[in-house]
């Protein structure tokens, strides 16, 4: 090969390589211009979406505050506890909330939400898991709880069933128990 | 085709106490004495219409694992009240009514078969234009009471299958399946897993 054409090809070479790297860089402004429109607003906007972040951030840490316990025996993350709002507290009934409190607290009660647990009993079924007491004395205990919506009774057969509010409340009543066992650091 | 229903103007009464239907779910009685009009379609007995004491219960409570739904219907029926079903059973205990039976209730012939007549076309102003035919060859039973809008609660039975609407509320059963739709929420159930969800605009049956 003569040494002009060895010139020649270098020459092609380098053409070939500056071709190369105009087809990229037309390539990537490509992609630039595809991906959005750039325009300067100015500082305004910039300070505009620092304060809306800085506003978010703040939402974050104060949820984060609420929602995360952290005791001498670890970290608890709270889960479904919203906001303490007063107007919740205007609309509470006391009076309601007292009636279901009431029927939560004694110890039979309890026993028969507990048997109720595990599906639908009637009366008699009942009775032998609480043997201790009379029959009238279990019929009383369920008329509470029946006032107060934690059990319903079937009126074709009979049976008694714990209601949803009534499987909240015992699961609740539960809870604070191991609560208050565990010295509040649940 | 539409079949023709109409009332007999013969009047029976209950000769003891009977038990119109009963399930798991749902039981109806009439007390002994219960003025009864028998209904026809197509000149067979198919149904009756009752005037007397009696009791309707049903279990609209749907079980779910998160706890019971619902509660229990407890009826004191005194008002007149449509069944279309197996009418074999209940005539065994009918016999014919008396001026006294009547008077008892605050009738006459007349003014009974009149009440007894606009209850059934209520009751066809809704059921007749698409349930008849299939109804004449159900083996279910089909009871229509007044409420106090003047219009008709319904309960369909048919084997373990049974309907119950009201203008607040439409109780389904099927077995272990269940729907129950209150003004506030609708709770489907199956085998003790349910699904809640926010009431929908949903017809509840109600007859008009």
């Amino acid at each position: 090969m003569s040494e002009d054409l060895k010139q020649e090809m270098k020459k092609l070479k380098e053409e070939m390589a500056s071709l190369k790297d105009q087809l990229r860089d037309a390539g990537q402004e490509g992609r630039n211009k595809r991906r959005g429109i750039y325009i300067d607003f100015g500082n305004s906007v910039q300070d505009y979406v620092e304060d809306v972040m800085q506003g978010v951030a703040e939402g974050v840490h104060g949820e984060l505050d609420k929602s995360i316990f952290i005791g001498p025996r670890g970290c608890r993350i709270m889960r479904g506890h919203g906001p303490w709002r007063e107007e919740d507290e205007n609309t509470f009934d006391f009076n309601e909330a007292a009636k279901a409190m009431s029927a939560l607290g004694h110890e039979h009660r309890l026993k028969v939400l507990s048997s109720l647990m595990t599906g639908g009993k009637y009366i008699n079924e009942l009775q032998e898991g609480l043997s201790e007491i009379t029959t009238s004395t279990l019929s009383s205990h369920l008329n509470v709880l029946e006032e107060a919506g934690l059990v319903v009774q079937e009126k074709v057969r009979g049976r008694y069933l714990i209601t949803m509010p009534g499987r909240t409340a015992y699961q609740m009543a539960r809870k604070v128990t191991r609560f208050l066992k565990a010295g509040g650091e649940e | 085709m539409m079949q023709h229903y109409e009332v007999e103007d013969t009047i029976l009464r209950s000769n003891a106490e009977l038990t119109l239907t009963r399930s798991d779910k749902v039981s109806l009685e009439i007390k002994k004495g219960t003025l009864t009009l028998p209904v026809k379609v197509a000149d067979k007995r198919r149904g009756f219409i009752f005037l007397g004491e009696g009791k309707l219960l049903i279990d609209a409570i749907v079980e779910t694992e998160r706890g019971a739904v619902g509660k229990p219907v407890q009826r004191e029926l005194r008002e007149l009240f449509l069944m279309l079903g197996n009418t074999e059973e209940t005539s065994k205990h009918l016999e014919k009514a008396s001026d006294d039976d009547l008077r008892r209730n605050d009738f006459t012939e007349k003014t009974l078969l009149a009440k007894a007549q606009d209850l059934l076309a209520k009751f066809m102003g809704k059921e007749g234009a698409h349930g008849s035919e299939h109804f004449r060859q159900s083996e279910g039973s089909i009871f229509a009471f007044p409420n106090e809008e003047s219009n008709l609660d319904l309960l369909l039975l048919n084997g373990p299958r049974l309907i119950y609407t009201t203008k607040d509320m439409a109780f389904i059963c099927d077995g272990d399946k269940s729907v129950l739709n209150t003004p506030r929420q609708v709770f489907l159930s199956a085998q003790g897993t349910s699904l809640p969800f926010g009431r929908p605009h949903m017809h509840n049956g109600c007859c008009q």
